[in-house]
């Protein structure tokens, strides 16, 4: 069942059309993840999903309501974490969890119950006295995520929560991400500049130049856009020339001869075939930035 | 919600030090001056004044006019540059983007402008009570005349009504401003202004006559002139207790201690009725503006 329908959602400022009348669904209970380069259209889509901008044209369903009629209900299931920290600097974590968590009129003991659980959740019980402005980034974005996750929301929007926080702190912040979503059903609706981040998501949706140039799971729009290699290590010398005489797409580096190909049953049979001439092998898969890169790339020569 | 937002503004304004000084630290420099250097010229010139009608008054109590006419300019320039102060917390939540996360909450957006009003409000009450307090303990000290209770209750009723028609007056160029950079300019050019409309370092009596009747057309100057006339009413008695009334009249009018027009003397209600007027149109005026900007985060 789909938790968000968008048809032909279009939004202009002036005389630029940043979305051109886009459509897509996300499924409920999935991760979605909305890509595109700077400037294509993600921002001003999610800032309409979110109820905070007015669109021009379309229609959209965020949990069984009408965005633009009924925002107030919709608000109250989203939550959303921002790229850059919303909540009061000079304000205590525990202050903050207070004031926001207000504003969805819980009872002060239901509130105190959803603050402990999200403290719990999101791991910053040793934060709650600290100014928010006093803290590091990753523990700034950990009571983001807090903060959005208060009113238990169906729907989490993460707009490039990643930004500014190193490795470890946006692992731990996606395994929070991901056991709260597993344990709650709750729908992940994601944009990143982190490909990889995308990699486990059930769908993904590609706009450039405000419109969708693709849209799929992560391993169709791999498949379709990337390409798989073969690396051999430790081959005979002749081995180079003959593959390229066989008319394969094959170069070589002082570690390992790379033979790009696109089948499995290809793959096999190739592996087979020379097996004698290396001593060993590596498949590699094309990534999720190639994969974006490639589909960019190619949108970018068609305009 | 509005409560939760007013107590947030509230906590946001008393949680910054160097807000909370700065709201106070105009007014304590034109005490500084008054007490140095403007307070022992404006005595002398009552005193020879009086002395010029062979009328001698005693220095104390004219010292002690002059002090109550000082704070009830003080407490009419409070109001404004601490409700301002409490204003900027609309400022920090544009620039910071905080508005943000207060939009796509189930917050009706219509309750922010109310809560932002009424915490300035509050704000420009305290710390005007606040200047009251230690301003009249001073007075007190210095003249050994106590504020009667009446006075006390009346300049806060006064404080109040003025706290909110700046909090509303404000409000709205406040909400024209989306950096703390614009806004701090904003500030300074009131910061500055406010002191020569409210007369509070020179007596209005000494401006052209045309200037007088438009500052005193401002609720600004009808303010002063209201705290003026309750906190002096004591002090005025004491050393006009052998002028005739004309002589008590012409330093009112000269003063800034009774609201003038022209030839008419404008009663309190009717300053108290303009002052509210005023505030209502700029609230509407500022709600107005902040629901036109609901695209902007």
């Amino acid at each position: 069942m789909d938790i968000i329908t968008v048809n032909n959602f279009a939004k202009s400022y002036g005389d630029f059309r940043a979305v051109r009348g886009i459509s897509f669904s996300v499924e409920e209970g999935s991760l979605f993840a909305f890509l595109g380069p700077n400037g294509a259209g993600k921002s001003t889509t999610i800032e309409a999903l979110t109820t905070l901008t007015a669109f021009d044209s379309g229609a959209v369903i965020i949990n069984g309501h009408r965005l633009g009629k009924e925002d107030h209900e919709i608000r109250k299931s989203i939550g959303v974490v921002y790229q850059q920290g919303v909540l009061d600097h000079q304000l205590t974590v525990a202050e903050n969890l207070w004031i926001r968590g207000s504003l969805y009129g819980f009872s002060r003991s239901e509130l105190k119950r959803r603050i402990d659980e999200v403290v719990e959740i999101t791991n910053i019980g040793e934060l709650l006295k600290k100014r928010y402005a006093r803290m590091s980034g990753g523990q700034q974005r950990r009571v983001d995520i807090a903060r959005a996750l208060i009113h238990t929301p169906k729907i989490l929007f993460l707009d490039e929560p990643s930004t500014g926080v190193d490795a470890q702190t946006r692992k731990s912040i996606w395994e929070m991400i991901r056991n709260t979503q597993k344990e709650k059903g709750m729908t992940v609706f994601l944009t990143t500049h982190y490909m990889e981040e995308a990699k486990d998501a059930g769908k993904i949706v590609i706009i450039a130049h405000g419109e969708i140039i693709d849209q799929g799971t992560p391993f169709e729009l791999k498949e379709k856009y990337t390409s798989t290699h073969v690396l051999l290590y430790g081959t005979d010398p002749a081995l180079l020339d003959e593959l390229r005489k066989e008319g394969l797409e094959a170069g070589q580096t002082d570690a390992y001869i790379k033979v790009t190909m696109d089948k499995k049953e290809d793959i096999i049979a190739f592996l087979q075939k020379y097996q004698s001439r290396f001593e060993s092998f590596e498949v590699e898969m094309g990534t999720m930035d190639d994969m974006f890169i490639d589909l960019v790339e190619r949108e970018e020569k068609g305009k | 919600m509005i409560r939760t937002l007013f107590k947030r503004n509230l906590m946001l304004y008393f949680r910054h030090p160097k807000t909370v000084i700065m709201s106070f630290v105009s007014v304590f420099m034109m005490l500084m001056i008054y007490i140095l250097f403007l307070g022992s010229q404006h005595v002398n010139t009552i005193v020879h004044t009086l002395k010029t009608y062979n009328i001698s008054a005693d220095e104390t109590d004219v010292s002690w006019l002059v002090n109550c006419w000082v704070l009830g300019g003080l407490l009419s320039i409070v109001p404004f540059t601490a409700s301002r102060a409490g204003l900027g917390v609309m400022v920090t939540d544009y620039e910071e983007r905080i508005m943000r996360d207060l939009k796509s909450s189930p917050l009706r957006m219509n309750r922010y402008p109310i809560a932002l009003i009424l915490a300035s409000t509050v704000i420009g009450m305290l710390m005007a009570t606040a200047v009251f307090i230690i301003v009249g303990v001073y007075i007190i000290l210095a003249s050994k005349h106590p504020f009667p209770i009446p006075v006390m209750f009346n300049v806060i009723m006064i404080v109040g009504l003025h706290s909110f028609m700046c909090a509303c007056f404000m409000s709205y160029p406040v909400s024209y401003m989306r950096t703390n950079q614009d806004y701090s300019t904003l500030c300074t050019v009131v910061d500055m202004l406010i002191g020569f409309i409210n007369c509070v370092y020179i007596p209005v009596g000494v401006l052209p006559v045309q200037v007088q009747n438009f500052l005193r057309l401002l609720p600004f100057n009808q303010a002063t002139e209201l705290l003026r006339s309750v906190i002096c009413r004591a002090p005025m008695s004491a050393v006009f207790s052998d002028v005739a009334a004309e002589g008590l009249r012409y330093y009112q009018d000269y003063e800034g201690v009774i609201t003038k027009f022209g030839p008419y003397f404008v009663p309190q209600w009717v300053i108290a009725l303009h002052m509210a007027i005023w505030s209502a149109i700029f609230f509407v005026l500022f709600t107005k503006h902040f629901a036109k900007k609901r695209d902007e985060i």
